[in-house]
């Protein structure tokens, strides 16, 4: 285990309140909105994505603009890096500048993810964008 | 062909099929039903490529996720995520769409990543997507030859697979890029009884010979794709068939050696029939042991019947410790389960054994389980054909343990699957019975191109293995044929000195 590794898994088990491991590493990365972070998950998982902007919120259920803003973000915030275009068409990859302790911290929280209502947590603490799959998470949120 | 100018896939078998490999320049396809293993096989070609012969790759995928990809790429051992950060590897996920767009680009982005990386081999997943729908044929063949423009201006060996499907869209989609394609892959998975089992064959392969057939693919956790040769595919050599050696090599078994004149023909293939109980497995033991142990050679046992275990114990009790040879190598045991028993693969693993090894004589104990386990007496026979071609072409000495099922006296040597015509010596182990007790005999029916006696000989099993008796000849003198009655009968009665003179003297009187 690399000592950023460790850094960062200590970080996370401070904080056996999955919530507060939640709010850590999203301060790390520096997200806000949950379309920025199902975004991320998206170019983590892909690896390295040959693909238009369209493609990528019909795949999603995002609108475009929502999806096209928050690439952006993304590319200024360095956690994903996005090559020339070509045609509209774009090579999306997790950003190979990303901190180390940024990095570990995606990981972590893609597999935390996957425990249930780590979701729920992470849709809370984000802000959701004005799309349907934002409204409906808002709404299971509400009802939980 | 110059080896610069082949492709070696480094998938286990695939290329000896391919007597090698393939021309470097074919596109290749893959096609073939979901699970038949096309993405698994398109995978392990990029992979191969980069650690075998050092030729960084690209996999592009439509639908897979590359996370699961990498997920279950680990399940072979194989490290895909590493590959990526040493820039020998890049799995892109892309749209169909894009993907086309991308090989009509004369900047694409695809193609520029290949360049970076250094990428000689590409695999593409699933190319029925770029289909744009029925009626749309010549769209998607002008596609199709986009595709291989691209790929060979590049100069990358390209695999691309084909789900193939049941729907008329599917049947054309795939006729259509049998014909653009140089080398045809077909994967198969088909139920036999209870059980699915994997096929390959090569339907075609420009400006190449390959093994035509379809052959057995096995995927195995840990250590991913291997292709088992058909059994039935006749063995490929240059070298001329050495059978006809003179040499002769003495078993070490007296009963054997004495009775068939001197051992056998190096290369010759020998029956042992006898009744469940007679002593076909302890003479196996001892063929092996004494080769071993006096003519150092290398032996095999191959069983579907008894664990190695038991068969180390089972000749411990007759003093004949097999553990030091097992132990050291010189003396090979194969136990396979017969349940599911697929020939391809076992055969494989026979001739795997028998190349690692250096194995020069060969015990098959025995051959009834085998007709059990397969089932189809085609395939059986194919197995033993294929078993006793390839033994011979290596100068073995090869037995094959047959039980017959009755009990006194035999009427057909095989009755179930007569094949003694085949093989170069044919040994008959008997019991019979001698007042109220059984005895053991053994005799050399057949053996080509050897003076053999034709006696039947007593033996006993004892520590050591089986022994000879003592025997003498003319006990009795011999007499001509006349002097028997009930030949035919196979009940012979011999007539004695006394009666026929008491027969001659009865007729006189009567006179």
């Amino acid at each position: 285990m690399t000592p950023v590794q460790r850094t960062t898994d200590l970080l996370i088990d401070r904080y056996k309140d999955p919530a507060l491991s939640v709010e850590s590493c999203m301060k790390t990365l520096g997200i806000s909105l949950l379309t920025e972070w199902d975004l991320l998950v998206f170019v983590f998982r892909h690896g390295t994505s040959l693909i238009c902007t369209g493609d990528i919120a019909e795949l999603m259920g995002y609108e475009r603009t929502v999806v096209s803003d928050a690439l952006d973000r993304l590319e200024r915030e360095k956690l994903v890096e996005r090559s020339r275009p070509s045609r509209g068409v774009f090579l999306y990859r997790i950003h190979p500048a990303m901190a180390a302790a940024r990095r570990h911290c995606v990981g972590q929280l893609v597999s935390m993810s996957q425990r249930p209502g780590v979701r729920m947590l992470i849709a809370e603490r984000l802000t959701s964008c004005r799309s349907e799959v934002g409204r409906n998470i808002n709404r299971l949120s509400s009802k939980k | 062909m110059p080896e610069r100018a082949i492709v070696k896939t480094g998938i286990k078998g695939l290329d000896s099929i391919l007597l090698g490999g393939i021309p470097r320049t074919n596109l290749i396809l893959l096609q073939g039903p979901a699970g038949s293993g096309k993405t698994v096989l398109g995978l392990e070609f990029i992979y191969r490529g980069i650690t075998q012969y050092d030729e960084p790759g690209i996999v592009v995928v439509f639908e897979t996720n590359p996370d699961k990809l990498v997920r279950d790429a680990s399940e072979f051992g194989w490290r895909l995520n590493q590959l990526q950060e040493e820039k020998k590897l890049q799995i892109i996920f892309t749209t169909a769409q894009v993907f086309s767009q991308e090989m009509r680009s004369p900047d694409s982005l695809l193609l520029e990543t290949a360049r970076e990386i250094g990428a000689q081999r590409i695999f593409v997943d699933g190319i029925g997507l770029l289909n744009p729908g029925l009626g749309n044929s010549s769209a998607y063949r002008e596609l199709l030859h986009q595709v291989i423009e691209s790929l060979d201006r590049e100069n990358l060996a390209a695999m691309l697979s084909l789900e193939v499907g049941t729907a008329p869209d599917s049947i054309a989609v795939v006729e259509m890029a049998d014909f653009v394609a140089d080398t045809v892959i077909q994967l198969g998975c088909e139920r036999h009884g209870r059980r699915v089992l994997r096929g390959i064959e090569i339907l075609k392969s420009r400006g190449q010979d390959y093994d035509g057939g379809e052959h057995t693919l096995q995927i195995t956790s840990g250590v991913g794709i291997e292709i088992c040769r058909r059994v039935q595919a006749p063995l490929r050599s240059n070298t001329k068939q050495p059978t006809s050696s003179t040499m002769r090599s003495m078993i070490g078994v007296e009963a054997i050696d004495s009775l068939i004149g001197g051992g056998i023909f190096d290369g010759s293939t020998t029956m042992v029939v006898g009744v469940s109980g007679v002593g076909k497995t302890v003479l196996a033991t001892q063929i092996l042991r004494e080769g071993s142990l006096r003519q150092k050679t290398r032996g095999l046992l191959i069983s579907l019947d008894e664990h190695p275990a038991q068969i180390i114990r089972n000749a411990e009790t007759l003093g004949m410790d097999l553990r030091e040879q097992v132990v050291d190598g010189t003396i090979r045991i194969l136990f396979e389960s017969p349940q599911e028993l697929n020939v391809d693969s076992h055969y494989s693993r026979i001739v795997k054994i028998i190349e690692q090894n250096d194995i020069q004589r060969m015990v098959i104990d025995g051959m009834t389980s085998y007709s059990t386990a397969i089932g189809d007496v085609g395939v059986y026979r194919d197995f033993f054909h294929a078993i006793v071609a390839y033994s011979k072409q290596r100068l073995m000495a090869t037995f094959f343990n047959y039980e017959n099922p009755e009990f006194l006296g035999i009427s057909s040597y095989m009755p179930d699957f007569p094949v003694s015509s085949i093989v170069d010596n044919l040994i008959l182990l008997s019991m019979v019975e001698i007042n109220s007790s059984l005895h053991r005999c053994i005799s050399v029916v057949k053996s080509r191109g050897s003076q053999h006696s034709f006696d039947t000989r007593e033996f006993v099993i004892g520590q050591g293995g089986i022994r000879l008796m003592p025997y003498e000849h003319n006990l009795l003198p011999e007499l001509p044929l006349q002097s028997y009655a009930s030949l035919l009968s196979r009940a012979p009665t011999r007539f004695s000195l006394l009666t026929r003179m008491n027969g001659v003297n009865a007729a006189q009187g009567q006179k």
